[in-house]
């Protein structure tokens, strides 16, 4: 259940950059998951829900693209995508592997209502 | 209505406040670690052990993390070595603001080291860093060799992985190779030792490795 943590910073996030902006309401977040982060997008979706009531972000619509594991490969080089399961080179085989992309997860932007739109 | 691009790691404020953390360690001297692992693990008692060996070389400080009680706190007490207990009241890890509010319990000054033990959880500490300059984990041979499959986040994450509990490898159905093996294949760079905190079996190798990472930061 590490999404009901997650989901609280991403309110707080959201909420500030809001706020930050005059904004009144927030309509919609897209969101950049990477596949290590281990997130289930419709728990992240419930968790948020749950905590966002009553904010401006209630209502908010999250969505998300998933960005795919990429690791480098000390042995021969190559960097490329991996099995989440199987972390090693996809060009070698060679394990282990370095990382490149795939982790953590980022808000990208918001799409706000404001004053003028009231 | 109208689109504000952010492009923020969700755990930015976190991060912000743990490299606060980190500059104000760096500045007394202090070599900071946390240590993570599943309930039961056994921390704390790894924990009593390390100070026994280490206490006496060192000015080391406890944070015990729970999410409620203050067993831990009292144990870690009786050793002479000064602990303040947070509890996170129902929160399932410590982040790097709750450290901040009771660093103010400890004269850093006074410190060579400070260990951290975070609330037993293997997924949510694993997001949220502290501040510490070392993520120690800890895992006993009782759960299992496939945890570095289930939980990649924590493997990928840690300095060091602490094999617990390797007293009971005749008792229980645990691949050492196994676990070591996909351990690193999340992360290069893993220190890995085989321990037993109850036994003391191992213990000297991992208290020598953390002897030389305090004294790192103390020269």
């Amino acid at each position: 259940m590490h999404e009901f943590s997650l989901a609280a910073e991403l309110l707080t996030l959201i909420e500030d950059t809001a706020r930050k902006n005059g904004a009144r309401r927030v309509r919609s977040a897209s969101l950049e998951i990477g596949e290590l982060a281990s997130v289930d997008g419709e728990a992240l979706r419930f968790a948020f829900e749950s905590q966002s009531a009553q904010t401006l972000a209630e209502g908010c619509v999250l969505d998300w693209r998933q960005v795919p594991l990429v690791v480098n490969c000390p042995t021969c080089g190559h960097t490329g995508p991996t099995d989440l399961l199987a972390v090693a080179c996809g060009g070698c085989g060679g394990s282990p592997v370095r990382v490149v992309s795939g982790r953590g997860m980022r808000l990208v932007s918001i799409d706000v209502e404001d004053e003028a739109d009231a | 209505m109208h689109d504000i691009a952010v492009d923020t790691d969700i755990l930015a404020s976190n991060e912000a406040m743990a490299l606060h953390n980190r500059e104000h360690f760096r500045e007394h001297g202090v070599y900071v670690c946390n240590l993570m692992s599943a309930p039961g693990a056994g921390k704390t008692t790894l924990l009593e052990r390390t100070l026994a060996q280490l206490a006496p070389r060192f000015r080391i400080g406890v944070i015990e993390g729970d999410v409620q009680g203050r067993e831990d706190a009292e144990r870690i007490a009786k050793l002479g070595v000064p602990v303040v207990q947070i509890n996170t009241g129902g929160a399932c890890h410590l982040d790097a603001r709750l450290i901040h509010h009771h660093l103010d319990s400890f004269v850093l000054d006074d410190l060579d080291a400070l260990v951290i033990e975070n609330v037993g959880n293997l997924v949510c500490p694993a997001e949220f860093d502290l501040g510490e300059q070392d993520k120690i984990m800890l895992l006993s041979v009782a759960e299992g060799d496939d945890k570095p499959k289930k939980y990649p986040v924590m493997f990928h994450v840690a300095r060091v992985l602490l094999l617990n509990k390797m007293d009971l490898l005749p008792h229980v159905t645990f691949d050492v190779a196994r676990a070591e093996r996909d351990a690193r294949a999340l992360n290069l760079d893993l220190e890995i030792f085989r321990l037993s905190a109850r036994t003391g079996e191992g213990l000297d190798a991992w208290c020598a490795w953390l002897a030389d990472r305090i004294e790192r930061v103390r020269t």
